[in-house]
């Protein structure tokens, strides 16, 4: 998934670890950022990884590391679907959001931390406070390099 | 045209029993001619399923095959880039922590074999 992630965002990728956590090996460019509050939930990890990025890139896509079928496509699609008017581009398939295969603007780091810190875990709390574009599976397949391999990135992640 | 050329060039490279690689750079050209240039919608994604083929073979592969790959991924990001500005964004990979309620780690979740967080 980090090499996936990598390609696509052409290497600048950062892969957030607990710390002292069991590590494989990493694509190149990929950068580990260990965080030290465990348990705390993918708001506390999309701190550390925008905290990461942070003045190196206006958007990050973000994944979780159990979606073995990501596919590059996916993530252009979804990366290339945030313009100017939206914060957060927030695919929809299935009947859910998935926050965890969504791209954010890297801006967004001092919201999420209030939210932490007034102990407000959910990432549906953050889209409560910014500029959301939801893309349902129509909006994803619009783009036929996203057509073109097929459907498994609707269930990618185990 | 363009559908007819290309169903012969694999037509033929199979017949050798060949894959789809032998003929990359010529399908590749004719693929681009078809999306650019077809009025029909169906005849400019006509060789959209091949050439996902051609994308999934070569994925991560060494060799010419390998960089003939990448030249097709780089085609995407360049026109991703010219609308959205693709050039300023970057990946963040969450490896899960203990992962408690799944019951293990799924940083260390394998995937055919291979560690499926891993490059």
């Amino acid at each position: 998934v980090t090499g996936i992630v990598a390609r696509a965002t052409e290497g600048r990728s950062s892969w957030c670890a607990r710390a002292g956590q069991d590590l494989p090996a990493m694509a190149k460019g990929v950068e580990v950022t260990e965080d030290d509050k465990e348990g705390r939930g993918p708001l506390q990890g999309l701190a550390a990884g925008l905290a990461a990025v942070d003045g190196r890139a206006e958007i990050a896509f973000v994944s979780s590391t159990d979606a073995p079928l990501l596919h590059p496509a996916f993530v252009r699609r979804v990366v290339g679907a945030l313009d100017g008017e939206h914060d957060v581009a927030l695919p929809q398939a299935g009947g859910f959001p998935h926050p965890l295969a969504a791209a954010y603007r890297t801006e967004l780091l001092p919201s999420v931390q209030q939210l932490i810190a007034a102990d407000r875990m959910r990432p549906a709390f953050l889209f409560e406070t910014c500029r959301v574009q939801r893309l349902d599976e129509a909006a994803l397949l619009a783009d036929p390099a996203v057509a073109a391999y097929d459907r498994r990135w609707t269930r990618c992640s185990t | 045209v363009g559908s007819h050329k290309a169903l012969m060039l694999l037509t033929d490279v199979l017949a050798r029993g060949e894959g789809p690689e032998a003929v990359a750079d010529e399908l590749e050209r004719i693929e681009e001619a078809a999306r650019l240039t077809s009025i029909c919608g169906l005849g400019q994604v006509a060789l959209g399923p091949v050439m996902s083929v051609l994308r999934m073979r070569t994925e991560g592969e060494e060799g010419e095959a390998g960089r003939r790959g990448r030249r097709l991924r780089a085609r995407t990001t360049l026109t991703r880039a010219t609308v959205a500005g693709m050039a300023a964004a970057a990946g963040i990979v969450l490896a899960g922590g203990r992962s408690s309620r799944m019951g293990t780690p799924k940083a260390t979740l394998e995937w055919h074999g291979r560690r499926c967080c891993g490059g």
